[in-house]
This record gives structure tokens, sequence and C-alpha cells, in this order.
């Protein structure tokens, strides 16, 4: 469990993270979503101790994380990928990480031979590809049997394989009981892995909650239908509870609050004759970026 | 393939716990398993060997030149010879064993691998203490096996000319010994130092204008050049393996005290900004 309250880190001028509080529950996968820049990776660092809160204050499972006296028995961490010596193999960077907490080398093995490495153990770590560091990070993230995870768009540089690896190991750690929090800027991958979502941009909470929810609240499904007669369908429509229709011209209305079906049965029950029936709708990308838009910090404005 | 990883992933209950003793192994790992520390020993070694050889070379080519061998070392290295050839080792090994303390703390921070460790250790402190105690113990072994190396190469020969007195007795082993405490100081000092920098050329420049620069340079100015020079890190580290009957306890309290200001001072603004800076 992470509880953040109220957390702001200010670099001179700019505010990098603005009074975020939410909590990460154990038991599912929170996805860290926003734009990159939005303050994700700064929040991590906040979590894990690297870089101090301008204000506010974070626990891990119940205390200041530098309170713990096993800290990668309670959060195994990936920030950055890149975080190892080039020219120190992998083994001797997870040896040298393990025994700051006296883990064995049977541990030690056994994360190289979970994030499927051990073959290349004893290689330097300056020769791996973005993919075999992203699987050492994982292993050095795991090597505490934590309760608590957080990785920093762990999925980037994986190539498809690694992808759904990555994913069925968080699904299966939160299966667990475990705190799972990762971050990252695709929405796409978030639907396929995160069971709640935190989302923010420009270092400032857009939303806290479950996907289901985001995706309810955000993705607009309308009806497009042609009809003859669109005054008689838009007062049927109207009379349908929770549904509203929009002439907008041409014989057209575009209805909202119910599916195509729903339309269909309508017309006909009415003696309504229909010239076309479409469903327009907003996919989770299109959610995520009407949510994000107003805060993206760089915005293309090349007319479209 | 994936039906090991249910047992794996929940490996059996243990005592993990960060204490110095596990950060020192760990400082240990991490200096032993890459080449700048390995390679910075060997050269500091092989110089050793190379100043104490040159002696050799007199001892050798001088009967050629028809001069008597022990005339000439008498008249460039005293009468005890051996102790004035491992003051002229442990004029080299500063600089470099201020490269190998370095080292300890800036291969680990330019190369991100710092945030890693410190995410385990997000107490910090005791990440910094376990380098510079493991930085002072590789610059007192470092200074004695300098002191080995040049012994082993010289004094068969100059006890074969003679002159192989004064190197097996008390003052002998105060040189040999002040020299490997100066060895372990400087090497805190390139920690300490080095650990204030986030890439390792630029703590490699600030480490080595002090050792190697500021001797030079601040003789030159008028004055007050000549006193504040004798309070460098190395005008102080070369006086510990001066012989103590030559220069006097003075000279060496004087140096020790200077010396361990030095460690003291860049130790402790070294854990304030540690524990105080994001990584």
């Amino acid at each position: 469990m992470i509880e953040v309250h109220h957390l702001t880190k200010r670099f001179d001028e700019a505010t990098a993270v603005d009074d975020l509080t939410f909590t990460v529950r154990p038991g599912v996968v929170t996805g860290f979503l926003g734009p990159n820049g939005a303050g994700k990776t700064t929040t991590m660092r906040m979590i894990v101790g690297l870089a101090r809160p301008t204000s506010g204050r974070v626990t891990v499972n119940g205390r200041s994380f530098a309170e713990h006296g096993a800290p990668l028995d309670e959060l195994g961490v990936l920030l950055d990928a890149g975080n190892v010596h080039p020219g120190r193999s992998a083994r001797a960077h997870l040896s040298a990480l393990a025994a700051t907490h006296g883990i064995g080398r049977r541990r030690v093995d056994e994360v190289l031979e979970l994030t499927g490495i051990q073959e290349v153990a004893g290689r330097k770590a300056g020769k791996f590809s973005l993919g075999m560091r992203q699987r050492l990070g994982i292993a050095a993230a795991l090597l505490g049997d934590p309760h608590t995870l957080i990785l920093d768009e762990p999925i980037n540089g994986l190539d498809p394989d690694g992808v759904i690896w990555v994913r069925t190991l968080l699904r299966r750690l939160a299966a667990e009981g475990r705190t799972v929090f990762l971050s990252s800027h695709l929405m796409s991958e978030m639907s396929l892995t995160a069971d709640h979502l935190v989302i923010i941009g420009r270092g400032r909470m857009i939303a806290d909650a479950p996907l289901a929810d985001v995706i309810a609240a955000t993705s607009h499904t309308t009806v497009r239908v042609r009809t003859p007669e669109p005054q008689r369908l838009a007062t049927a429509v109207a009379a349908t509870p929770g549904a509203s229709a929009t002439e907008v011209g041409g014989g057209t209305l575009e209805i909202a609050g119910a599916d195509a079906a729903a339309v269909a049965l309508l017309a006909a029950q009415a003696g309504i004759h229909l010239d076309e029936l479409s469903t327009t709708g907003a996919s989770l990308e299109d959610a995520y970026l009407s949510l994000t838009h107003s805060s993206l910090e760089y915005r293309s404005t090349t007319g479209a | 393939m994936r039906n090991t990883d249910m047992s794996t992933l929940t490996s059996t209950p243990t005592t993990h716990r960060v204490s110095l003793p596990h950060l020192l192994h760990a400082e240990w790992i991490k200096a032993a398993t890459v080449n700048a520390t390995r390679w910075t020993t060997a050269v500091t070694l092989a110089l050793a060997a190379f100043f104490a050889g040159t002696v050799l070379l007199v001892i050798g080519v001088a009967p050629l030149e028809g001069e008597d061998p022990s005339a000439l070392i008498l008249e460039n290295f005293g009468e005890r010879p051996a102790l004035s050839v491992l003051s002229f080792t442990f004029a080299v090994v500063p600089a470099l064993v201020a490269l190998l303390g370095l080292l300890l703390v800036s291969g680990e921070r330019g190369t991100g691998t710092l945030a890693v460790t410190l995410a385990a250790v997000p107490r910090r402190t005791p990440v910094l203490v376990a380098k510079l105690l493991l930085s002072a113990a590789a610059g007192f072994v470092v200074g004695l096996l300098a002191a080995g190396v040049t012994i082993a190469v010289v004094q068969p020969g100059l006890a074969g000319i003679g002159l192989g007195d004064g190197l097996w007795t008390a003052v002998g082993a105060q040189v040999v010994l002040g020299g490997a405490v100066s060895s372990a100081a400087i090497a805190v000092l390139g920690t300490a130092l080095g650990s204030l920098f986030r890439n390792t050329a630029g703590a490699a420049g600030a480490v080595l204008s002090l050792l190697l620069i500021a001797p030079v340079i601040l003789p030159m100015i008028p004055v007050i050049g000549s006193p504040l020079s004798q309070v460098l890190p190395t005008s102080a580290a070369a006086a510990l393996s001066q012989p103590i009957d030559t220069v006097g306890g003075g000279t060496l309290l004087t140096g020790g005290l200077i010396l361990a200001a030095w460690v003291a001072v860049s130790a402790v603004v070294a854990t304030v900004l540690w524990k105080r800076r994001d990584i």
C-alpha cells in the first residue's frame, strides 16, 4: 500500500508535481498514467526517497519508506532500466543489491531465472538490449520478494513476448495480494494491464478511479441515424429514460444513452423508416486524450 | 517455462536486513566487479615497482660506468636508501589511491546505479559510511601492497651492495605504516570529494587538481603560497612516511592532524549533501 498525501515538488520555478493525493491499494494493478512530462517519474522518485518533496508526505506499507528495516522486502523499484554500470555483469549487479540486505545467492538465481536472463547473467550489462535491461531491472525489483512494486514504464523496449510476460507477471503479483503501481504514457497498455487508474497531467490529478469507471465516464458512444422522420424519432428517443437525441441536419440524429439495437427497436415499434444506422464510439485512447489534452505541456499545433 | 514461476515468486522467509556489514559486503562486490578499480590498483602497484626499479638500474648500470654503486646510492638516496625509496613510492601513491577512492562512488553515481542502491537503502547515510570505510581499507591495503612491491624490488639489490640496513627497524615500520595510513586517508578524501560530483570526469578533475596541480601552483603565490601549500593533503600525507628520527615527531603529528582534518571535513560535508540532495 502506498499513500500519497498532498505531494508537491517544485524545481526552481517549475512545479513538477502539484498537490497529489492518492492511495495505491494492494491486490490490484494500479496504472499511473499521464503524458510525458506529467510528473509520473518525479512522483515515483519521491515515493522511493530519491527526490525530496517540497511539501506533502508519502508512506509505504504504513510507514515512511526510509523507516523500514528491510526496504527491499517492502518495495521493489524499477525506475530506469539504464541505471546499471555498463561494465558490471547482471549477476554482480544483483548480487551487490542483494548483499545490502543479506539476501542470499539463491534468491539472485531465482530472480534471474524468473526474468529469463539467467543465460546472460555473466555478461556485462552494457551489452544488454533495452529489453534485457528491463528484465534485469524487474529482477532487481523482485529481489526482496516485496509487498509493493513500483515500475516506471516497465514495458519500454520489450518485444511483444516480453510485454505479455510483464503483463502476466504484474497481474499475478497483484492477485497474490501485492500492491503494484506502474506508470505508462500509453493508455492502450494500461487498459490491458491495470484495474485502477491514477491519471495526472502537468503534475495535477486528473482522475483516480477504477479502469471501468474511467472508460464509462469518458467514452461517449453515440448512435447516428438518418431517417425521413427525424422529429418523430427524436420524440420517441426523448421518451426513453437516459437517452437523448440531437438533430444535426439532413435528417440525421445523434443519439446518446442508447445503443444501435435499442434505437432500431424504437423505430420499428413506432413504424419509423431508417435510412442509415451506425455507432460512433470514442475509444479509450480518445478518452485519455480528451482528459489530458488541456494539461499537455507541449501540444502539436499543426492544423489537421 | 512459466510453471516454475509461482514457486520462485515467493522466496522462503528470511531475515533480510540492512546493516553496515551487509552494506560493506555490497560495496566490496561493486568495487571488485568493475575494471576501473582493478586497473587503478594494478597501475598503482606497477608504478611502485617501476620507481623501485630505477634504483636497481642505478645499482646495475653504475659498475659499467666505472662508478661505485654504493657511493651513487648513498649520494642520491642517503644512508637508508630503502626508506628513501619508500618515501618516493608514497609520493606517487596518493593521486592513484584518491582515484581509486573516487571510483568507489563516481562510477555508481555517473551510471545511475546509485539510484538503484539508494532506493534499496533509503536512509542513504549508511551507504556513504560503508563507501568511506571500504575506501579507507582499500587505501590502507593498496598502500601496504605498494610498500611491499617496493621493498621486494629494491631490498635484495640494496642488501647485495651492503645498504640493506634501516628497513627492518622500528623506523622502517613507521615509514611503511605511515605511508599506508596516509594512503587510506587520501582514498577517503577521494571518495568524499567524489561523492559531491555527478559524473566521474568532474570528480576526477577536482580531486586531481587538489592532489597534483595545487601542490605546483600554490607555492607560486607570493608570501602566503608557501605556508598554504603546507596544509595541502599531499604535503600532510608525505610527512607521515618520513622517518621519524630524521624529521621529528612534531612533523608527523602536524601532518597527521592536517590530514585528519581534511578527512573529517570532507566526510562531514559529503555526508550532509549525500543525505539531502536529490539523486
